[in-house]
């Protein structure tokens, strides 16, 4: 029985959720209506179990001292202390925590972004040869789009616009398609309860 | 001749992080801009904005965090100016956490800086919060929020990220889903874009029109053939080509300084190891042929 139910809600769940799509009566529409704001609310819950989830990890690390357990415990001082001073301070223009927003946690992951630039440029450096034909035509197509979207060049921006419309669409669609056939698959299997590892186990 | 070439190879990387560092330094003090190439996609993009009629609002979901503002921020504000220079009425928003405070902060700077310029110009009209933009903050949890605003603004956001319900905002009187608003501008470093195509791009035929960093735009390229997304700006050329579209050479246009010097050095390291190389396997192939 333990079993039985979620599987029986999630074959209605996720039949009524397809067919409804098609399905213009007005009170299918209003249960779907209902649906929507339910996930919305589920959608809220999965933030406290993101909490719970963060504090336990962190937590444990810092409990059992592991190596750089200082940083588990700054991560969780920094989530305490901006969540205190969030609720009791506002979150307006002008308050606290606005203020360690802008100017503690935009800087700080702004750094480590720009970061990337010196490395990519001593990776690419050491890492990129034409060592093999494959090799040679990743290097290639890289040099052209790189100097294609910095330089004012005709001939060369419409190279890199080619290589980005044309080869690189080519793949790129092919993963999609064969990641959306994945979804409805999975989908489909959970739905129609052969996929149940969602139960825990199995 | 060769050790030279094998030390080169080696060299301290530390040297290339100075030569990035210089480049981007300098060419972000000097004052000198870069004419760009505009290409189809950002073309696009431009004219679905430019076509929203006053009477339709513009939804700008600017779901970015601080980590690809560099990037991004050029194309919200362009977004913002070109919207507001047109008198078209903007619906900000934002389906990542840490997306409410920059959105925020952009549509009030976006606008004071539209309403100093229409001072200086002797116009009367100005941007006016809840008249010509409204924000309605972040709401968790991306697929419902997008599916929920389809049916009923308000049973997604009843009140704005102010606290005041959407039926007291004039600009919100007739708003009431996708058939009320002209498209959607979804800007961000995630796989949101995605999101807005299929929840709300296919079932409620709206244009979404998007801006994302350079290193995800090659994965939307099918996505605007198919004509699923109506434009692309893609990282910082994407929003320079859009600057120089609205006439307006912002944050972008100096950027793109900065991003040719660092791509010019990157492809100069890039063929002078490669040149090393070669030159280091022919000798060692030579040396071996000898023996």
């Amino acid at each position: 029985m333990r079993r039985q139910i979620p599987l029986a809600i999630a074959l209605v769940a996720g039949l009524f959720g397809a067919l409804s799509y098609f399905i213009q009566d007005p009170t299918v529409q209003d249960i779907r209506e209902q649906l929507l704001a339910w996930l919305r609310l589920i959608g809220a819950f999965a933030i406290g179990i993101g909490i719970v989830s963060f504090l336990r990890n962190h937590g444990k690390k810092v409990t059992r001292q592991v190596s750089g357990w200082a940083f588990n415990a700054v991560a969780i001082a920094s989530f305490v202390a901006m969540t205190t001073i969030g609720l009791f301070g506002g979150i307006g223009d002008s308050s606290l925590f606005r203020k360690m927003f802008d100017f503690g946690q935009v800087p700080m992951e702004a750094t480590m972004f720009s970061l990337l630039a010196f490395f990519i440029a001593s990776a690419a450096f050491r890492a990129f040869r034409a060592r093999t034909k494959e090799a040679t035509l990743l290097l290639l197509a890289a040099v052209v789009v790189m100097l294609g979207r910095v330089a004012n060049i005709d001939w060369l921006s419409q190279a890199t616009e080619w290589i980005l419309a044309v080869p690189n669409t080519a793949a790129a669609r092919g993963i999609t398609i064969g990641v959306g056939l994945g979804i409805v698959a999975t989908a489909l299997k959970i739905v129609l309860g052969i996929e149940r590892s969602y139960l825990g186990g199995e | 001749m060769s050790s030279f070439f094998e030390k080169f190879l080696k060299i301290d990387r530390r040297w290339i992080f100075l030569a990035v560092g210089l480049a981007v330094i300098i060419a972000l003090v000097a004052p000198c801009q870069m004419s760009t190439t505009i290409t189809p996609p950002v073309q696009i993009f431009h004219d679905v904005v430019a076509a929203a009629t006053p009477d339709k609002p513009l939804i700008v979901s600017m779901d970015v965090g601080p980590s690809t503002l560099p990037e991004l921020e050029p194309m919200i504000k362009a977004t913002l100016r070109h919207a507001f220079a047109n008198n078209i009425k903007v619906i900000g928003l934002s389906l990542l956490i840490t997306g409410p405070s920059i959105g925020e902060r952009l549509l009030v700077d976006t606008a004071a800086e539209v309403n100093a310029e229409l001072e200086a110009a002797g116009e009367a009209r100005r941007i006016v919060q809840g008249e010509d933009w409204v924000f309605l903050g972040y709401k968790p949890g991306v697929t419902p929020v997008i599916l929920g605003m389809g049916e009923e603004i308000r049973n997604t956001f009843p009140v704005d990220y102010y606290g005041t319900y959407l039926d007291d905002l004039p600009m919100m009187q007739n708003v009431h889903n996708y058939d009320d608003m002209s498209s959607v501008v979804t800007i961000s470093g995630t796989a949101i874009p995605e999101s807005w195509v299929a929840f709300a791009g296919a079932p409620y035929d709206i244009p979404v029109s998007v801006g994302v960093t350079a290193v995800s735009a090659s994965n939307y390229y099918t996505y605007v053939q198919t004509g699923q997304m109506a434009g692309l700006l893609g990282g910082l050329k994407g929003a320079a080509e859009y600057e120089r579209l609205i006439n307006y050479p912002g944050m972008a246009s100096k950027g793109m300084v900065a991003q040719f010097w660092v791509h010019i050095i990157i492809v100069f390291f890039i063929v002078l190891g490669n040149t090393a190389f070669f030159i280091i396997r022919a000798q060692k192939k030579r040396q071996t042929d000898k023996k």
